[in-house]
């Protein structure tokens, strides 16, 4: 126990040494989320001319503006505290340069340790993204969709959780391919990229009306950012939200199987190159 | 003329170290039309809930898209890889070797180097044009399509003028690193339709750092929705932005104290 505590501080401590670099990330982050904050009034006032009396009464995909907003702001404050694309980045950069050595000397697992300093290291940044988001929410207030009930505040809590952990496990696997592929950055972006479409940051998935979009929302993408603005936003009934707890279960239990297995794999493959 | 001569010379040892590795320049070519293909599903999506946004159709947008994509590979390819170094050159004191040489200092920090993968990228953004102007039934003139293309490079002038204002902090702040990635994100105003932005955002966007301009005004003159106020604010913009970025580079390299930073 003592040993995960220890890590968790080292990771508390870079979380902070590295603080400029979050806020940096975080205002220019902001830029893409002012984009959408001007883009869906815009596209939302286009709607009188097929039929809707005003712009409040527009639904687009069955979103409000006000909805849209919320949904926009939301997905940006999931994503900064819940992102780990470098995760994939670090493990490649151990394989590669056999920086993974020294790892497995150590009385500790080395996925243990990168969970654990990812998400002590996120601490200060999830606490961070909560005040702004606060912030955000007060000033758009006019536009801006608040929950109707409390316990749908802490259900999205507990999907952002869900959101973390899939994104560890995903961001995971990505670095894990090293073991095989030695250069893993460019799928990094691939997948980056299409993890922002798949999980809903860019647009809803409601907005795909074809059979597809149903697919996507059964996908462990969409737990990322859909599923839990999904929540906040009152669109689920309770049969919904178990129904989606359990499907989130079954999709942490599957990528936890396929990460160990990687690990296990990629570990006898290993070359312990450098180092 | 000279200027010139090494431009073209950087130009060939640049397309002989991509060919060296050319599974590489592939895989760059699909990395750096990937936000391109995001930006195309979303507004395919978008334009099959509504019929147009703000009078813009699809291929409207997607002009603008394609005119920002060209304009953005140029820049990347012949100003990004450049620039990018001059953060570690004020650090580490290469700067030095620079200023002695007898040659424009800025020039030559500016375009020593040529990414030759991100001038590849320059097919889709005109594949993307082409294809909007057929389906859109454009009638494009000699005299128009010049312009466009003069717009096209004034536009990757604006953006490297902001980017070296930006980049010349480091003068002042000790680290400027941050930059590049800034501007970049800084970009997603730029290859939208210009009628969205209003007010503070609108004064912002067109006249403080004209982003919102650089794709905007090729893409009107193609479309025959100029402003012709805003094309002369834009030529304008970029002399201004030259005037003051040499200004601050001036300023910036007194303060440059060789290696000791």
């Amino acid at each position: 126990m003592s040993k995960l505590l220890k890590t968790a501080e080292i990771g508390l401590q870079q979380s902070i040494v590295y603080k400029n670099n979050f806020l940096l990330g975080f205002v220019s982050g902001a830029f893409g989320l002012v984009v959408q904050l001007v883009f869906w009034p815009v596209l939302f006032s286009s709607g009188t001319e097929f039929g809707y009396a005003s712009i409040e009464s527009t639904t687009i995909a069955g979103y409000y503006l006000n909805e849209m907003i919320t949904y926009s702001v939301l997905v940006y404050f999931i994503q900064r505290g819940t992102s780990m694309m470098n995760i994939g980045s670090i493990i490649q950069g151990d394989i590669t340069s056999g920086g993974l050595n020294i790892h497995l000397i150590r009385p500790i697992k080395y996925l243990w340790t990168k969970w654990i300093m990812s998400i002590s290291g996120q601490l200060i940044n999830f606490g961070l993204s909560i005040f702004v988001f606060l912030c955000i929410s007060i000033l758009l207030k006019a536009n801006f969709a608040f929950p109707e009930a409390a316990v749908n505040v802490f259900l999205v809590v507990l999907f952002v959780f869900f959101a973390y952990i899939l994104s560890f496990l995903i961001n995971c696997i990505i670095g894990l391919l090293a073991f095989w592929l030695l250069e893993v950055n460019s799928l990094n972006t691939f997948v980056g990229m299409g993890v922002a479409i798949l999980s809903g940051a860019i647009f809803p998935l409601d907005f795909i009306t074809t059979n597809f979009g149903v697919l996507l929302k059964y996908l462990p993408f969409s737990y990322l950012a859909f599923i839990p603005t999904q929540v906040y936003l009152g669109k689920f009934s309770f049969t919904d939200v178990i129904h989606n707890i359990a499907i989130c279960f079954s999709w942490i239990g599957l990528l936890i199987i396929v990460t160990k297995k990687l690990w296990e794999n990629g570990i006898r493959r290993y070359s312990a190159f450098g180092g | 003329m000279k200027a010139l001569r090494i431009f073209l010379l950087n130009c060939k040892i640049s397309l002989l170290n991509e060919m060296a590795h050319k599974i590489n320049f592939l895989m760059r070519f699909l990395s750096d039309s990937i936000y391109f293909v995001i930006y195309y599903i979303f507004y395919t999506v978008i334009f099959t809930l509504v019929p147009n946004i703000n009078g813009w159709v699809i291929y409207d947008i997607l002009l603008l898209m394609g005119t920002f994509h060209i304009i953005i590979s140029l820049f990347a390819a012949v100003f990004i890889p450049n620039l990018a170094q001059i953060p570690m050159l004020v650090k580490s004191g290469g700067l030095d070797g620079f200023i002695v040489k007898p040659i424009n200092s800025r020039f030559l920090l500016s375009a020593r180097f040529i990414d030759i993968g991100s001038l590849i990228n320059i097919i889709l953004g005109v594949a993307i044009v082409i294809n909007s102007i057929i389906r859109l039934g454009l009638d494009i003139s000699t005299a128009t399509f010049l312009l466009y293309i003069g717009y096209i490079l004034i536009g990757v002038f604006i953006m490297y003028n902001i980017l070296f204002i930006l980049i010349c902090t480091i003068f002042w702040l000790h680290d400027s690193s941050w930059s590049i990635g800034f501007f970049m994100t800084f970009n997603s105003f730029a290859d939208k339709p210009i009628s969205i932005y209003k007010g503070m955002i609108y004064r912002f966007l067109i006249y403080l750092f004209p982003i919102a301009l650089v794709a905007n005004i090729p893409a009107s003159v193609m479309l025959k929705n100029f402003d012709s106020n805003l094309q002369i604010w834009f030529v304008i913009a970029a002399l201004l932005l030259f005037y003051f970025s040499n200004i601050i580079w001036r300023k910036g390299i007194t303060l440059y104290e060789g290696a000791s930073i």
